[in-house]
């Protein structure tokens, strides 16, 4: 594609980034601002140094480099407290279903990782950005860094239904930015119910790599996989319904008597019942090339969790043509199996066991190629990156283009 | 250059006088001066510390050391630590803002009230800090 040079500097302000990080909102911000800089605009990532939540603050140097892309990279130092008892008190709290008050929502949020320097930075070089755009909704970053310039701020929440969504601290970004971008419209809708005065908005979606090609009998020989198995691709959490999942499988296995195996794939630790060894396959952490040559060797490819702003996962199935099995608790995943015309849903273990029967059966090819074409019409990086510009257009007209 | 530094709520913070403090950052910085922001608690500002406590004050004076200006917002009826007052009694110009403490149940009208008025106050606050005296607390 020819480069089309544009006016006007655009950050993105994520509260963590690297090559090497795994995870929705980071892979989300990374691949689209490498995207926009390959397009020709000139993209600043505005970060801190940290590589998780909770360990290594400062896991990575200070300093600006560029990447291949050419985006600069500005890394700021990353602040946080030694004993974390706001944070810790007020997971507790919002885990238990309780509320807090307006001023445990802030120091809540203010005993996260914290990056004062980029704050600062902001301060000074705010009006130098034709726009900001922060992710996801739920850090110090965000909340924080969008406070600065709002007229300049494009918040691109990834938000789902969860209670961090309801917290009061979050209501002036949804509501005093320049605009927000949302990767479904189950998530636009959630946030409108959530803020009935929310900002102007548009859903832009989400790129998924095309992978050029895929080993399906590599995968399965290096794991000595002969019959059918369902592949859970992720983080293994309570969040995105992993413990669930074993005990779906478990009972719904036993229910139809299907001879199916359910391989685990992701970082994070799982507790296999001894009963179940055998039926159920731990593989790790896999690269990306291995993660494409087992979403290509798989019967079906699952996702439990019910919390999603827009689950890449489904979208990895599809291109490698499986058969997509979403848990119907989100709103997001029920979306795009309605749109797509493609994947089922499952609510207990008799409606996963169903739909694992539909996985073996012969009209699961045919599905997943729907699957395919649907990913391929709306959420290929070239489809979404066409969007971004379009909106980028309108919210912050360039001053020559 | 001109050094000044501010004690209080600073953002993200609930305390809408962290508005008012954000806006006469900007305003100060955008006059030359170096700012720096001490707020109470942690925040966006560099440092923290609360100085009506022991260990708050004394972080609050090691900021305080060599500051041409300061500005307190502090909280009516408590006092601040004999540290930081030692430190606020040596910078040549201090001005303390005192409040009866702000609303902790205000609704969003009393919020947006106060948001809506900040940058007037930060404007105000900074034109009286260049003119103010020295003087003891």
């Amino acid at each position: 594609m020819a480069l089309r040079p544009r006016a006007g500097r655009i950050g993105f302000v994520p509260v963590r980034f690297g090559d090497d990080l795994v995870g929705g909102a980071e892979m989300l911000v990374r691949e689209m601002a490498d995207g926009l800089a390959e397009r020709g605009l000139d993209v600043d990532v505005l970060t801190g140094c940290t590589r998780d939540h909770f360990r290594e603050p400062n896991h990575y140097p200070t300093g600006v480099t560029e990447r291949r892309s050419g985006v600069r990279l500005h890394r700021f130092p990353s602040a946080v407290s030694l004993h974390r008892a706001d944070r810790v008190l007020g997971n507790r709290a919002l885990a238990a279903g309780r509320t807090l008050t307006v001023d445990e929502q802030f120091r809540w949020c203010n005993d996260d990782v914290r990056i004062p320097g980029l704050f600062d930075y902001l301060l000074d070089h705010a009006h130098e950005y034709r726009a900001l755009v922060f992710a996801p909704y739920l850090y110090w970053t965000t909340v924080a860094g969008s406070l600065v310039a709002p007229e300049r701020t494009v918040l691109m929440p990834c938000l789902h239904d969860e209670p961090t969504a309801r917290l009061d601290l979050y209501t002036r970004g949804f509501r005093e930015s320049r605009g927000l971008w949302f990767l479904t419209e189950p998530e636009a809708r959630v946030a409108r119910c959530l803020h009935p005065d929310l900002a102007p908005h548009a859903v832009i979606g989400s790129g998924v790599e095309v992978p050029a090609a895929a080993d399906a009998s590599r995968f399965r020989a290096r794991h000595g996989l002969t019959g059918p198995f369902v592949l859970y691709a992720g983080r293994r959490e309570a969040g995105k319904g992993t413990s669930r999942l074993l005990d779906d499988f478990l009972a719904a296995v036993a229910h139809a008597s299907l001879p199916v195996t359910l391989v685990l794939a992701g970082p994070g630790a799982v507790a296999i019942p001894d009963a179940a060894a055998g039926r159920i396959v731990d593989v790790g952490v896999l690269d990306a090339h291995d993660r494409d040559d087992a979403m290509a060797a798989a019967t079906a490819v699952i996702q439990p969790s019910p919390y999603e702003s827009f689950s890449r996962t489904m979208m990895e199935a599809w291109l490698a043509g499986a058969f997509v099995i979403a848990n119907r608790a989100s709103e997001v995943s029920v979306w795009h199996c309605e749109r797509a015309g493609a994947g089922v849903t499952y609510d207990g273990p008799e409606a996963l066991a169903a739909a694992l029967q539909r996985a073996v059966g012969p009209d699961a090819r045919d599905d997943g190629a729907r699957g395919r074409a649907y990913v391929l019409r709306e959420y290929t990086w070239p489809v979404v990156l066409d969007r971004v510009e379009a909106i980028l257009d309108v919210w912050f007209p360039a001053e020559s283009a | 250059m001109t050094r000044t530094v501010i004690v209080g709520p600073y953002p993200p913070t609930a305390d809408p006088r962290g508005d008012v403090v954000l806006a006469l950052v900007r305003t100060l910085r955008a006059g030359g001066s170096t700012v720096e922001v001490v707020s109470t608690d942690p925040s966006a500002a560099p440092h923290h510390g609360d100085p009506t406590t022991r260990a708050g004050a004394i972080r609050v004076a090691q900021v305080l050391r060599g500051a041409d200006r300061a500005l307190w917002f502090a909280d009516a009826g408590r006092r601040a630590a004999p540290a930081a007052r030692r430190a606020l009694a040596r910078v040549p110009v201090v001005e303390v803002q005192v409040s009866v403490g702000w609303p902790r149940g205000a609704t969003s009208p009393h919020l947006e009230r106060w948001r809506a008025g900040a940058p007037t106050l930060a404007r105000s606050l900074a034109a009286r800090v260049r003119v103010a005296k020295p003087g003891g607390l």
